[in-house]
């Protein structure tokens, strides 16, 4: 019996052809018992590759192929868990001592790391062994043989492969030769690359990316033939009938691996606690300091209650310390003013509040522990910390990686997989397709879904390419590579830790970004194996809320405690109603905005609420429409039962939240709370979970048993069914609604305050900084240019204390490092304003020539000129002249180039720094709009239903979600506000190009006026022609 | 004056339009060519232009007084254009892009808002050598119209032409071959362009202590760089130039291609009749035991061996034992068509030309099936057989049963 020991999935990033799964089947299908992956300096595809394996019956063996020192690849197989830990070890050895992609291991680390692993001697084309004897180095050969023999001993093995090449035999001869003079077994694999026959074409297609080549130019880079796939074993004894030993020499290998991906040695890190002191002891004592720091002498009784509760659940979890691991993060937060907050199902835990992980309050709010922790839940508890995006959660990693060591601590991957864009991009360079048609074609593609037909078919429509075979094997790809890995990446957040050892788990490498480490699996990889994770997740919010409580502080005299800030504050609420949401939290989406003026929040649940209810989930599960029909008083509310009303009322009868399924089960049918979160997982899968007919039939028989009628039963069922998928975690709402309410109070009473910070830490949110602006102004806030002699780096506050103006920064030229921006602000507050553009070079040195000119061209340089007079002074400044000329030049004459108009100075401030602070673009040409009807967005509320408008305006949202049908909505944005449009699935295919294109549009359809809102259904699009219009607004004046 | 032409496909007819008016002609590229009218006035070159034009395989005719100006007038703008220095409307109208200055001056233009070569020639020169140095003063002149084009006509009459003028002397044939390499794939290109070869070529070198002339014809055109140099320095060396070599002419008469040509001459190809015969010669030459039959066997590791017994009708082999034997393989210039029956997946009995014979032996298959991107994919089983009859064969089998005879083992 065959066993392939040598494979390879597409996890060997841009080698192989098939993903981990595929491989697995295959091997099922072909009737092999067991199967090697062996990827490339990396077992990134093994969790996946083992659990399915197992499912399918197949024994998966993990390995991995390591690159040497001659850029060779030798086969290593863990046989125990000691071979694995070796070679976790191997690999972060030489991946972390070598710039990234530059490791390579050597006979050292081998001799270092081998104990435990089988060695095989390599693939033809590119083994250790084999490449010595292809190329002719006899003597290298045999050294190389040498040492992989003392060093594995009776461990290592010769590696015959054929793939039905003339030039293999060659060097299987060798081997066998060498076999028979030493003794060291043959063993017969396939070296395989592709789990059958067709996916050999990916495996081509990695193999030119790899190389930077064309299908034209790769020549003999691409397979001669598609043997490498999996064989079965009547193939491989025919293949091999004439050594038929080292075929069976297979399966006597696997029959010797132990390993197993299920027993990996990790445990999560004990915390150290001070002298004395148990974790479980130290936790209650900071749980009791943390109580009282929250609620005085005052604990209300069932938070007393509560904590007792899940500090028992916790030690009898034995999850002490994963508890005061994330209390230290956040402790090292607090004390280094970083603003931190715990999101997700750690919001239902009295403990987590206490210790200020999370900021949901028990004594208000209806928590549910059972959510994030139960003896049934199966999973590990999961915490994500929300800290601000950029220097401070950098700080909090570094304080990870510092205390847990080197190897106890890393950054989770994430598995960076081609999305349509991507795929189209790299497999239209490999097919040699003219880049600007691959530009198009990607531009287009984010707009494209599987239900618009396939590929091809868009290809056909939307290029000129025209139909070959070359053109369809193109289309072909694009499609089949979709979720492909293409590298590892970094996951934004997560972190594991254990402490000194996490490489004996999964091997580390260098992130992209220096100081960081990774493991290499995802998160669900680490979830799978039971590998538990902190995120420490970057919101951009809470970065700007940070910057604004400071600015506030600075420019106000004012201390703003985002804690304390009062949650009934009416005119917050009168703003969220009137959807008057651009650059808050989670509210300013489209759909938000629609949904606002329907569901008219007026406290905070409101709120909680409002965060949970767009989103996919509660929309395709039918909670949205329900919830605002009941809230606009279009429908009864309906509890089902009455025991239901408490735990429903709050959201009109309609269940919206995983903790109201919990409590549904536990007060309609009497289960536990553990048995509740049971029950919402069971039924929360997607594919129909074995436990699911057990658990419904307690269900029922609980309800039975609570005298609910048949009716009623099966209603509750089905509601339960439904939400159990779609519904949302409470808990994270509440966490996430918190910082939407701080956003919109800040807005509410600090405008620039707040929009300083929102454009000092972009990106971020749903709008551009333009869009900001302009809203904004719109709101009464009045905006100062970049300038060389006021500007900081970041833009910040002028003017009045009561009503400042915003001064926008440095940091939003284009091309200005940030670096000299940072200069410029130091010299010149230093030193003073600066005299001119020579004074200015002389001070900052380090700025460059083009940072010059786009200063300039940004309008920063004006010391009394206008932009292209600067751009003129700019360069004569900038040419390099020695001493012996300098004090000889003649004053600067006046500038001979042409004054920027309106439209111009537009374009430059666009061009340059993405945004204006003087007249939207739309108002350079209203008077041609006018003339022409077309109305503005403040015009087209006035219009009565039905009624047939055209208007105008920049472009600053497409959207197309995926429960939407295919609908699209845009947002046009013009002098006077922001107006909307819905555009059905056959006007898209129609208009498609202008509509993704075209950065103005102009639009013509019908006018859909509920009462609440306005919104046109549009039926004709037009790319708007800016220039001639200008020309006419222009000529006008 | 000058005329440039822009032509819409090659620059066949628009070489044949001027040689019609010119003996001087310069080939600037695939689709372009310029030539001189010195002599005519203004109006009469502006004439020709536009009944050149009228032929319609042109985009775009530049007139000046001007080479540079000419091809840019031919190469941004359509139709027939006209400058001179005195009046340079036209070429003014041209977008400044048109200059060849990089991409960073280009974005420069455009934030100064200079749109055309009329605006930019408008900025003050004293100004503009302040910022961009003395390298502006070749763009304004281009700007203007007054840019030096050194003349680089490369046709005469039928002929192609080529010349470089060496810093120093050369003696030996090494840098000679370098050097009229060069020239060759020059001339070579420009020919290309006109779709035409060459048959005849004479080469002069020429220096301090004389001149040689050598006349190159070969049996057929042929625009095979190797083999003209081949040809050519094979001449030179069968008679060298006594003198130090200072200059390297060349001149290449143009004609018509061959319709079928491969650039390679067929060889010749032993009948069967006569292989005793070169046998014999054969062994006299290297040796009795080394030259014989290869056989195949059915070996991974030894897959050939060698029988001295040369009779291709001999049922039995008696076979040199334990010798390696890397047989020579003898392409067929045209394979062979064959039909292979199979049986348990290896051939077993080969028909060619209506003859049947078993198969003794066979190695394989060698599988190739490549470029499966293109429309006529690729894919080939290779089998070595040896036929009942003592002949080895490398057969490729496309189809059931269908295969081809590429050579032999000989």
């Amino acid at each position: 019996m065959y066993v392939e020991l040598h494979a390879s999935s597409a996890f060997s990033f841009l080698r192989g052809g098939s993903l981990p799964e595929r491989l697995a089947e295959a091997a099922a299908e072909n009737g092999i018992p067991s199967i090697a992956q062996l990827d490339r300096d990396n077992v990134s595809g093994a969790v996946r590759f083992h659990r399915k394996a197992k499912k399918l019956g197949i024994k998966p063996v993990i390995g991995a192929e390591v690159t040497m020192f001659d850029e060779s690849a030798l086969p290593v197989i863990p046989v125990t868990l000691e071979g694995y830990q070796n070679l976790c070890q191997l690999l972060t050895t030489a991946k972390l001592r070598a710039e990234k992609g530059e490791h390579r291991a050597t006979f050292d680390d081998l001799e270092q790391f081998n104990k435990g692993l089988i060695c095989l001697s390599g693939s033809p084309e590119d083994g250790l062994l084999p490449s010595s004897i292809r190329s002719g180095d006899k003597d290298i050969a045999l050294h190389k043989f040498d040492r992989l023999r003392s060093i594995f001993k009776d461990r290592f093995y010769l590696e015959l492969q054929r793939h039905l090449r003339r030039d293999e035999e060659r060097i299987n001869q060798h081997l066998i030769e060498l076999s028979e003079r030493s003794g060291v077994p043959l063993v017969a694999t396939n070296g395989v690359l592709y789990a059958d026959k067709y996916d050999r074409e990916i495996s081509d297609l990695f193999t030119c990316l790899r190389n930077s080549a064309t299908v034209g130019t790769a020549g003999r880079l691409m397979s001669l033939n598609a043997e490498r796939f999996v064989k079965p074993s009547v193939y491989i004894e025919k293949l091999f009938s004439d050594q038929k030993r080292a075929v069976e020499m297979t399966g006597e290998i696997a029959s010797m691996v132990e390993f197993s991906m299920d027993r990996l040695g990790y445990t999560f890190p004990d915390y150290e606690a001070p002298d004395g002191e148990t974790m479980q002891s130290f936790l209650r004592r900071i749980t009791r300091k943390g109580t009282y720091q929250r609620y005085g002498g005052k604990v209300p009784k069932k938070v007393a209650e509560q904590i007792e509760k899940e500090l028992h659940m916790i030690e009898k979890l034995d999850l002490c310390g994963y508890f005061l691991v994330v209390w230290d993060i956040v402790d090292f937060c607090r004390r280094h003013d970083i603003l931190v907050q715990g999101r997700g199902s750690a919001a239902n835990s009295a403990v987590c509040y206490v210790l200020g992980i999370t900021a949901v309050d028990p004594a208000t709010s209806d928590l549910l522990f059972e959510r994030f922790l139960s003896e049934e839940r199966e999973e590990c508890p999961d915490i994500d910390l929300d800290l601000p995006s950029g220097p401070d959660r950098e700080l909090a990693i570094q304080y990870l990686y510092q205390k847990y060591g080197e190897h106890g601590a890393a950054m989770t991957a994430n598995i960076i997989t081609y999305r349509q864009r991507s795929a189209i991009r790299e497999t239209g360079k490999v097919f040699e397709i003219p880049e600007e048609q691959v530009g198009k074609l990607a531009k287009l593609a984010s707009h494209f879904r599987h239900s618009d037909g396939d590929f091809f078919e868009r290809l056909r429509e939307n290029s000129d390419l025209g139909v070959s075979k070359r053109i369809a094997k193109f289309a072909e790809l694009v499609e089949r590579i979709q979720d492909y890995p293409r590298h590892l990446g970094q996951h934004s957040g997560g972190m594991i830790v254990f402490k000194g050892k996490l490489d004996h788990v999964v091997p580390l490498e260098p992130a992209t970004m220096p100081g960081r480490v990774v493991v290499q699996w995802d998160k669900d990889d680490c979830a799978n194996v039971g590998i538990i994770k902190v995120d420490l997740l970057g919101l951009g919010m809470l970065a700007a809320v940070r910057d604004t409580v400071n600015l506030v502080r600075d420019h106000h005299g004012e201390e703003v405690d985002l804690a304390t800030i009062p949650k009934d504050d009416p005119l917050v609420y009168k703003t969220l109603q009137k959807a008057d949401t651009v650059g808050l939290f989670q509210v300013e989406s489209r759909a938000q905005m629609s949904s606002l003026p329907k569901t008219l929040p007026t406290k905070f649940y409101d709120l909680v609420v409002q965060v949970a209810i767009i989103r996919p989930g509660p929309i395709v599960g039918q909670m949205y429409g329900p919830y605002v029909r009941r809230r606009l008083g279009q429908e009864n509310v309906d509890y089902m039962d009455p025991r239901l009303k408490p735990i429903l009322q709050k959201t009109l009868g309609v269940p919206l939240f995983q903790e109201q399924l919990l409590k549904i089960a536990m007060v309609a049918a009497d289960f536990s709370g553990g048995e509740a979160e049971e029950l919402r997982r069971a039924f929360g899968f997607k594919r129909a979970d074995k436990k699911v007919p057990e658990i419904t039939a307690r269900l029922m028989e609980g309800m039975k048993r609570n005298g609910i009628n048949e009716a009623t039963q099966e209603k509750i069922a089905k509601a339960v069914n439904s939400f159990a998928i779609y519904g949302f975690p409470e808990s994270h709402a509440a966490s996430f609604a918190l910082i939407t309410y701080a956003s919109a109070y800040l807005k509410c009473h600090y405008l620039a305050a707040f929009t300083t910070g929102l454009l000092n830490n972009q990106p971020m949110g749903f709008y551009s900084p333009a869009t900001l602006i302009k809203d904004a102004e719109r709101h009464g806030q009045e905006f100062l240019p970049i300038d060389i002699q006021s500007s900081d780096y970041l833009c910040s506050l002028e003017g009045p204390q009561k009503k400042p103006l915003i001064r926008i920064g440095l940091m939003y030229v284009k091309g200005l490092r940030k670096s000299t921006g940072l200069e410029i602000e130091e010299e010149r507050k230093r030193s003073g304003p600066f005299g001119g553009i020579a004074d200015l070079l002389a001070r900052v040195p380090s700025i460059n020539k083009r940072e010059i000119r786009q200063l300039s061209l940004a309008g920063a340089l004006t010391f009394g000129k206008d932009r292209r007079g600067s751009l003129w002074d700019a360069e004569r400044e900038i040419q390099k002249v020695g001493p012996l000329l300098k004090n000889l030049r003649e004053r600067p004459k006046r500038s001979p180039l042409p004054l920027m108009n309106e439209l111009e100075n537009l374009h430059a401030d666009f061009s340059v720094t993405g945004l204006t602070v003087k007249r939207h673009p739309m108002a350079l040409i209203r008077d041609a709009l006018n003339r022409k009807g077309i109305l503005s967005s403040e015009e087209v509320t006035r219009r009565k239903r039905r009624s047939l408008v055209s208007v105008a305006g920049a472009v600053i949202c497409r959207q197309r979600p995926g429960t939407a049908k295919g609908v699209l909505f845009i947002s046009l944005e013009d002098e006077m506000g922001i107006s909307n449009f819905i555009v059905m699935p056959d006007i898209f295919d129609k208009f498609r190009q202008t509509i993704i294109e075209s950065p103005y549009l102009l639009i013509k359809g019908q006018v859909e006026n509920n009462g609440i809102q306005t919104l046109v259904k549009g039926m004709y699009f037009e790319r708007l022609s800016f220039i001639s219009l200008y020309g006419e607004s222009h000529d006008f004046h | 004056m000058y005329i440039a032409i822009r032509s819409k496909s090659d620059n066949s007819q628009a070489l044949e339009a001027a040689r019609g008016h010119s003996p001087n002609i310069e080939i600037v590229g695939p689709r372009m060519l310029i030539f001189d009218i010195t002599g005519s006035a203004e109006r009469k070159a502006r004439r020709l232009a536009e009944e050149i034009f009228s032929e319609g395989a042109y985009k775009a005719i530049g007139v000046s007084d001007n080479a540079a100006a000419a091809l840019m007038l031919a190469r941004h703008r359509e139709g027939v254009s006209f400058a001179t220095a005195e009046d340079p409307k036209e070429l003014e109208e041209i977008p400044v892009d048109a200059l060849d200055a990089d991409r960073e001056f280009r974005e420069l233009m455009d934030a100064w808002g200079i749109v055309t070569l009329g605006e930019f020639r408008e900025l003050p020169e004293d100004d503009m050598v302040e910022r961009f140095g003395l390298e502006i003063i070749p763009h304004r002149e281009a700007a203007s119209g007054t840019a030096y084009r050194a003349p680089g006509w490369n046709v005469r009459d039928n002929n192609f032409l080529w010349s470089r003028r060496l810093d120093g002397e050369i003696k030996t044939i090494e840098p000679l071959h370098f050097i009229l390499s060069a020239g060759v794939r020059q001339v070579f290109e420009n020919l290309s362009y006109t779709g035409l070869s060459t048959q005849t070529a004479n080469i002069i070198l020429s220096g301090r202590g004389g001149r040689k002339e050598y006349k190159v014809r070969l049996v057929f055109p042929v625009l095979n760089e190797k083999i003209w140099l081949r040809q050519i320095v094979s001449k030179v060396e069968q008679d060298p130039p006594e003198f130090g070599i200072e200059c390297v002419e060349a001149e290449f008469e143009s004609c018509r291609p061959r319709v079928v040509q491969n650039n390679l001459y067929s060889g010749a190809v032993l009948e069967p009749e006569n292989l005793d015969l070169v046998v014999s010669k054969l062994k006299k030459v290297v040796g009795v035991k080394d030259i014989g039959v290869p056989r195949l066997r059915d070996s991974w590791s030894r897959p050939f061996s060698m029988t001295e017994n040369l009779s291709p009708l001999t049922r039995e082999f008696d076979e040199k034992a334990g010798e390696v034997v890397f047989a020579a393989y003898y392409r067929y210039p045209k394979p062979v068509r064959a039909r292979i029956a199979f049986e348990n997946g290896m051939p077993r009995v080969i028909s060619i030309k209506g003859k049947r014979q078993m198969i003794r032996t066979a190695a394989g298959p060698w599988r190739a099936d490549a470029e499966w991107h293109r429309a006529d994919v690729f894919a080939r089983d290779e089998w070595d057989v040896e036929t009942e009859s003592g002949a080895v064969y490398r057969v490729v089998v496309n189809g059931p049963g269908e295969g081809m005879i590429e050579g032999g083992f000989d």
